[in-house]
């Protein structure tokens, strides 16, 4: 596929795919396992984060996905992306819609995906500038809830628990979900931008700044007993704040986060559509349909209390698997016998 | 049957027996004779005898470039010829025994003054339209900009009917890229009969089944020459007052001479208030169905309870509500357009005043929903241009329906079909969304600002982002 990114492009994307879907709910195992540290752990993972993206930048070209691969990467994100659908249809329904069917909610999202999809990159890979302003809202609004917070609630931080920091750690993955992509999309970018240094720590900061506080806020604002009986803390902190001109403020955040997660579901299209069409195929519109026909098929199969809930409490192992070992030794492997992304 | 008889019979023939075409023997210098050939509803029969009185004497004088005036020449006589000049109004002097035709280029002048565009009214600047003839337009536009650099190109449009057309651009601002696909596309233009200039935007246009406008149609001259200076291409034709301008982007439709004609601030002001109406214009019906219908819980306490009330009353689904004024309203502004001005007036008035407060008191619509479609059909009437503004008034339609079956999560659909709609759209193949798709930040201020330097600036050309980040966002002639 011929198509380049620049400098803001590439960062927007990844930032698109990394707050998604997660952003409204990935505080709460993140805190039920660190427990007070969870503000610490998250400090901690946001460093491993910046120094895996080091790591990234500096071996993206000895990612090089053979045929094998390939399609490891290509069933992976069909199956997280029918993850995700899934996850956004049972916050929907327990939300707002608990009436409308799942499949018609799914079949939504998954038409639009298909929409964006069909017509050119660059369709995808720009609509996340749309995203900008609403998502500065969100942190607006947040902020509305800064006179109930309770600063005690970030402390005592407990040094000694090494289990205790290390399942932490862990469940932080679910903020750096997607950071793959970097290793795809990064020779998109044109040749002659540099990315390490300056760059690349902006991008880090401004995505730390963005889930510290998110971590931070639902940390002061909940007591642990509280957390564990909150899925998605964002929106109960939104839904408690209290302004004239509307009652329920969650509900227009619902649908501000449903519209980010749906930009993210196309993303994961886009990727697989770049991978895909890496090679040349004969029939690429046919292909990209049938991967549209199994995200409208898959997602009804996990949408169910269990499912879900099963989902989110082992999905963060695949993600270490697939975000860092596997790209890790992939580059290291190619790295030994010399392969290059041409 | 002698010569002169026989080629005064053919002429005849190729032009159909036509009624108004005249085909007369006079006579010429010493004792010959000529065919004169006009039709009579082009040609100004008083010019036309001046200028023969003239060529006469010259013809006594026996001056070697006799024929050669600024309204006339002489060719070899060739019937092909000889008819399209007919065609176009000019009068022929055919002289058999030379095998030669003198042409009288004296076209009958039927224009009418340089009024104010009714479509696009202005408080500030210049107040001159363009009409419906070729020449005149470019005067205009010339009167603006003396340089050479701007250049004119003509065509013909209709293989039957010959319509003169022009293209004009400023050479050096321009980019080759957009000249080089306008020229294709006016190549590639197949039209029989050309009678209307929504045949050429047809032909013009990236994508003729969107519902937004990808050429910007004006009738003021300094808006022309406004975009002329920012390296479009501007296409006018001899039958309309209407020129096409492109490339264009989703925003140059919100722009008017008055932003900068008036006070910084002031025009700024305005901007940025036409932008906001586009979201009332297309969302406000849709949201409020979609608040009645599935979301009451937003609305605060006081409020719920008093749409309640109004709302306890209405017989019908707040869909079925909203369409029955929107028709209403549709109905209203159609019958004003084709009724004369005076008693279009009164219609919106009738249709305004009485038919509104008569649905509420029949008790077919509530209160709240009138107020909502008398501001949503305010905001949709402040887009300056006529195309976007009927795009507009259609787009809330869909979205009316959307939200009546999905509440909120139909309009969050609509709006990402259209962004992704939007977004892919080109005009002459470049971004219709710029500068906020590609992002230029350098630019994006413009979309709501009126800077007080007015800096022309040339439109992106590709989805593809510019060579050099650190370089300007876009480039200035």
């Amino acid at each position: 596929m011929n198509f380049s990114l620049s400098k803001a492009q590439f960062f927007l994307l990844l930032f698109i795919i990394q707050t998604g879907v997660v952003y409204i709910s990935f505080q709460t195992p993140l805190i039920i396992y660190s427990q007070h540290s969870a503000w610490f752990v998250f400090i901690l993972a946001s460093l491993f984060h910046y120094g895996l993206l080091f790591f990234f930048e500096r071996y993206y070209q000895s990612f090089f996905l053979n045929g094998f691969f390939r399609w490891v990467y290509l069933i992976y994100w069909l199956l997280i992306t029918a993850v995700l659908i899934a996850y956004m249809g049972y916050v929907l329904a327990s939300w707002v819609l608990p009436q409308t069917p799942e499949w018609l909610v799914v079949m939504l999202i998954v038409g639009l995906s298909l929409y964006a999809n069909l017509v050119r990159p660059e369709t995808v890979i720009n609509i996340g500038v749309m995203l900008i302003p609403i998502i500065f809202l969100f942190v607006i609004f947040l902020m509305l809830a800064v006179p109930d917070l309770t600063w005690s609630n970030l402390f005592p931080v407990e040094w000694n628990h090494t289990k205790q920091i290390m399942a932490g750690m862990i469940h932080s993955m679910y903020a750096f979900f997607g950071i793959e992509m970097y290793l795809i999309y990064r020779p998109f970018l044109k040749q002659d931008l540099q990315v390490k240094g300056k760059p690349l720590l902006i991008y880090q900061l401004v995505l730390f700044i963005f889930y510290f506080l998110s971590v931070v806020f639902t940390q002061m604002f909940f007591a642990l007993e509280e957390i564990q009986l909150i899925p998605e803390p964002i929106m109960y902190i939104l839904k408690s704040q209290e302004v004239n001109f509307v009652k329920r403020l969650d509900i227009f955040f619902i649908y501000i986060w449903l519209s980010w997660s749906i930009v993210t579901v196309m993303i994961y299209g886009l990727s697989f559509r770049v991978l895909y069409l890496s090679k040349k195929r004969k029939h690429p519109k046919r292909s990209i349909v049938i991967y549209h026909l199994l995200l409208a098929i898959l997602p009804l199969f996990v949408m169910q209390f269990q499912r879900i809930e099963f989902v989110k409490n082992s999905i963060h192992y695949v993600l270490i698997v697939f975000t860092i070992l596997l790209p890790m030794m992939i580059i290291c492997w190619n790295k030994w016998r010399g392969k290059r992304v041409s | 049957m002698d010569k002169v008889e026989y080629m005064m019979k053919s002429l005849q023939k190729a032009f159909y027996h036509s009624s108004d075409l005249t085909v007369r023997q006079i006579d010429w210098h010493e004792g010959d004779t000529a065919i004169l050939c006009f039709y009579a509803s082009l040609v100004d029969a008083k010019e036309v005898q001046k200028i023969l009185d003239t060529i006469y004497a010259r013809l006594d004088t026996e001056k070697p470039f006799w024929s050669e005036t600024l309204l006339t020449t002489l060719d070899n006589f060739a019937l092909p010829q000889a008819i399209e000049r007919v065609c176009q109004g000019e009068t022929l002097v055919i002289l058999p025994d030379m095998g030669k035709m003198l042409t009288l280029a004296i076209p009958n002048e039927v224009r009418r003054n340089l009024e104010e565009p009714n479509n696009e009214h202005i408080l500030r600047g210049s107040h001159e339209g363009l009409v419906e003839r070729a020449d005149t337009n470019l005067t205009l536009i010339r009167k603006r900009v003396n340089n050479p650099a701007l250049v004119v190109k003509s065509f013909t449009i209709g293989q039957q009917t010959n319509t003169k057309a022009y293209y004009l651009y400023m050479d050096g601002v321009i980019k080759p890229e957009t000249l080089k696909e306008m020229e294709k596309r006016i190549a590639d233009i197949k039209i029989d009969y050309f009678y209307s200039i929504g045949q050429l935007s047809d032909a013009l246009e990236d994508s003729v089944l969107s519902p937004f406008p990808q050429l910007l149609n004006t009738e003021h001259p300094d808006r022309v020459v406004a975009h002329l200076v920012e390296g479009k291409v501007v296409v006018m034709t001899n039958i309309s007052p209407s020129a096409l301008i492109g490339p264009v982007t989703f925003f140059s439709f919100y722009q008017t001479p008055d932003d900068y004609n008036s006070r910084v601030v002031v025009g700024s002001f305005y901007k940025i208030v036409r932008l906001l109406s586009f979201v009332t214009a297309v969302f406000l019906p849709a949201f409020y169905i979609a608040v009645i219908s599935f979301h009451f819980e937003v609305l605060p306490l006081e409020l719920s309870n008093q749409v309640k009330n109004d709302v306890n009353d209405i017989p019908y689904r707040p869909l079925i509500e909203a369409l029955i004024l929107e028709i209403i309203m549709e109905l209203i502004r159609e019958s004003s357009i084709r009724l004369p001005q005076s008693v279009g007036q009164t219609i919106g008035i009738v249709g305004g005043l009485v038919i509104g407060d008569a649905i509420v008191s029949a008790g077919l619509v509530s209160n709240l929903m009138v107020i909502v479609v008398a501001l949503t059909a305010i905001s949709s009437y402040v887009v300056p241009s006529v195309e976007l503004n009927s795009t507009i008034r259609m787009l809330r339609f869909p979205f009316m329906l959307l939200a009546s079956l999905f509440g909120f999560l139909g309009i969050v659909v609509g709006v990402v079909i259209l962004l992704i709609h939007l977004i892919s759209l080109t005009s002459l193949k470049q971004p219709y969304f710029s500068p906020i798709v590609p992002f230029q930040p350098k630019a994006v201020y413009k979309i709501f600002l009126r800077w007080p330097f007015i800096r022309p600036t040339v439109q992106v050309t590709s989805f593809q982002p510019p060579k050099d980040e650190k370089g300007k966002n876009e480039d200035t002639p």
